[in-house]
């Protein structure tokens, strides 16, 4: 046991002390959180949106006239205009005013306007920014006016539905709102998310336990610590690490979300529920002992990091198939596919969370889900020990896969 | 009073018979030798001695009885597979080794740099270990098999990648070990430096024990009643009481008829005018013994 702490001590600090280490836990999290404050910063007045921001900062567009013949506009609302849009008197006015370089231009609403919908937009050169947002703007403000000047059915008009679900059976129904993107993104980030830090991070157990035999450290450490004591001090070592930094790293993307919502608008629907949170510190810890276990037991046969790299395909192909069925599991969270991938346990570390920022998950799925989990990690961690035997260690022979799946699965007497 | 007794040991991976019915005994205060060729056993031995392996029959015996933990800690052991972490730096590194050998905190702050200084290391410490010489990683590592102050040092190739200078230095410690009491068991396959340091040795082929026994003793059974002499003129092609002459760099090799003694044959070679610088015993190295030996044991297997 002492033996076993004083090489999680070793390993942790190892790692912890290296430049690079420190640079990918805070760099991370700090480039997009310097990121955000900039746009933040552009925003300091909360009330003003991205596209506010934008027209502001970025072009901050001469205002643009309307000659209104055909009599169509009554108000020029400044919620909807930004006294971007201002009325003219006549056409001449407006040409004097644009010639004045007060306005960049104007637009004429011909007389025949509600029988043709003709119109004319007279400026001197085209600008980028008043090209893309003016002509959206004054559609807002024609239909607007068309349907009466009333600010409540203009609301109602741009969006006419407001669907309310009453589900039946609500703990296996789909309730997300189908019409809104962020029901898919957060789903889709949390995925690949937890598939990327599972993955890296359980690759670093081959990596440590090849780097012992390619330092040729590994006989002086038998020669003190036993095999399993070796084994265990490094897996909770890099445990450790990985958990560190996926909580940091998952912290600054949620941290992203709540507060970014005014300077990136597309985020203001988002919400990773809480949920994900509690349960991604279990589920992560037992996907990295699942999968940093296997990783380990390959590095303790493998001869070099080379060979054992080209090994792993084969332990990673759970890991893959989920990001292969991303699209099923975020589009169907209630099939029975889904269902079976968040009880399998080496894809529930994955699919779970990403079931999770669906939405509810059944308590029988998730205690199920955890308990399978729990008892394949014991499995294996109990199978990789039979691997983490000198021999396997101290030798430099080819990787055989069959033997390692039959070793770790079946239980393979030691050669 | 012996401090490692093994006993019949045996070890089979797969096909392969790697060590067979090997027994010897190493005493305290001695260094003794385990010798052979490459893949003779020696390393699946000393494996089996320090509990890495276990053997699939016969006993080992450390400190009077079978290998603990505790044990692990009184031992000292140089791999002939050895480094360090070449991204740590070499303090600590070595202070991790050391403290897996039971040693505490303080004991390491107090030991390390003595021994760093005595290797003359001390400016290297904060160094890592790729950013030292071959020469001054094998230094390293020998510190991390004596710091812990062990009463069993088992060393193989202690030699290797060292200059004269180093290797005096580290032949000097091992004396100095061996004066203190310390059990030392050195593989090398260095002979010189056995017929140097060695008390006691063994000599081990295809997994089997070929021979054992104090050097002396080893030397004295190989001897032959050849002698060698440097004459100051050219021999003639015979002399008598003499059965056979060679020529050896610039020395001649004289084998004596049947029945003639050393005393014997002085007195002929004088009494013939034969004058010379020397005269001596043609004692055979333990390079030859050590070849004659194998050699031996592999036309036996043939």
């Amino acid at each position: 046991m002492r033996d076993l702490l004083k090489v999680f001590k070793f390993e942790f600090l190892t790692v912890f002390r290296r430049r690079s280490f420190i640079l990918s836990l805070i760099l991370v999290p700090l480039i997009p959180m310097l990121l955000l404050s900039v746009l933040n910063w552009i925003n300091r007045d909360k009330s003003v949106t991205f596209q506010e921001a934008f027209m502001q900062e970025a072009g901050n567009p001469l205002p643009i006239g309307i000659v209104d013949q055909a009599n169509v506009i009554k108000e020029y609302p400044e919620w909807l205009t930004y006294g971007k849009l201002i009325p003219a008197q006549s056409e001449d006015e407006a040409r004097a005013k644009t010639a004045s370089g007060a306005w960049q231009g104007f637009y004429v609403i011909e007389p025949d306007y509600l029988e043709t919908g003709s119109m004319r937009f007279v400026k001197p050169q085209i600008s980028m920014i008043t090209e893309l947002v003016q002509p959206d703007m004054l559609k807002e403000l024609l239909t607007y006016n068309l349907i009466g000047a009333d600010k409540e059915r203009y609301l109602r008009y741009t969006n006419p539905i407001d669907f309310h679900y009453e589900y039946i059976n609500p703990e296996t129904a789909d309730t997300r709102d189908q019409a809104d993107d962020a029901t898919f993104w957060v789903p889709y980030a949390v995925t690949m998310f937890f598939y990327m830090i599972i993955l890296i991070s359980s690759t670093m157990m081959m990596n440590v336990v090849t780097k012992d035999k390619e330092n040729k450290t590994i006989e002086v450490l038998l020669s003190s610590v036993k095999p399993l004591d070796l084994f265990i001090g490094k897996i909770m070592a890099y445990g450790s690490l990985s958990l560190l930094q996926m909580v940091l790293w998952f912290g600054t993307l949620a941290l992203v979300v709540k507060t970014g919502k005014t300077s990136l608008p597309f985020l203001e629907s988002l919400a990773i529920p809480k949920s994900v949170f509690i349960a991604s510190v279990p589920f992560f810890i037992c996907g990295f002992l699942l999968y940093g276990s296997l990783m380990a037991g390959m590095g303790a046969i493998a001869p070099n990091l080379r060979e054992g790299n080209q090994s792993t395909f084969v332990l990673t192909l759970p890991l893959v198939f989920t990001i292969i069925s991303i699209a099923q599991l975020v589009e169907n969270p209630f099939s029975s596919f889904t269902t079976f991938l968040t009880l399998f346990p080496f894809t529930s570390p994955v699919v779970m969370l990403t079931r999770l920022s669906v939405g509810p998950v059944p308590a029988w799925q998730l205690i199920l889900s955890i308990v399978l989990l729990v008892g394949m990690v014991v499995f294996v961690i109990r199978g990789v020990t039979n691997l983490f035997s000198s021999q396997y260690l101290l030798s430099g022979q080819k990787i055989k896969v069959g033997l390692f799946l039959k070793t770790v699965f079946i239980g393979h007497r030691r050669a | 009073m012996s401090t490692i007794t093994v006993e019949n040991i045996a070890k089979r991976f797969g096909e392969t018979q790697a060590v067979k019915n090997v027994s010897f005994e190493v005493h305290s205060g001695e260094i003794f030798g385990l010798l052979g060729p490459n893949g003779s056993g020696k390393t699946t031995s000393i494996r089996i001695i320090l509990d890495i392996y276990q053997a699939d029959s016969g006993k080992v015996s450390i400190l009077g009885g079978p290998m603990t933990n505790e044990k692990l800690n009184h031992i000292g052991y140089l791999p002939e597979e050895r480094g360090l972490y070449q991204d740590v730096q070499l303090e600590r590194c070595l202070s991790y080794f050391a403290s897996l050998k039971g040693l505490s905190e303080d004991q390491i702050k107090e030991r390390l740099p003595r021994y760093l200084e005595k290797f003359d290391l001390a400016d290297h410490a904060k160094k890592k270990a790729k950013e030292l010489s071959k020469g001054m990683q094998q230094k390293g590592q020998l510190i991390a098999a004596l710091i812990h102050d062990p009463e069993i040092i088992i060393i193989d190739e202690p030699f290797a990648a060292l200059d004269p200078v180093n290797t005096q230095l580290v032949k000097k410690l091992l004396i100095e070990q061996r004066n203190a009491g310390k059990t030392i068991v050195m593989s090398t396959h260095q002979m010189n430096q056995v017929e140097q340091l060695c008390d006691r040795l063994v000599l081990i082929d295809h997994g089997r024990v070929l021979l054992q026994g104090k050097l002396t003793e080893i030397r004295e059974r190989f001897r032959t009643n050849a002698m060698i002499i440097d004459a100051l003129d050219p021999l003639p092609e015979q002399l008598d009481g003499v059965a056979r002459i060679e020529k050896q760099n610039g020395s001649y090799c004289l084998t004596p008829q049947e029945g003639v003694s050393a005393q014997d044959l002085l007195s002929a070679l004088v009494a013939q005018g034969i004058k010379m610088n020397t005269f001596e015993v043609a004692a055979p190295t333990l390079d030859e013994i050590f070849i004659q030996v194998v050699k031996e044991g592999s036309d036996r297997d043939e």
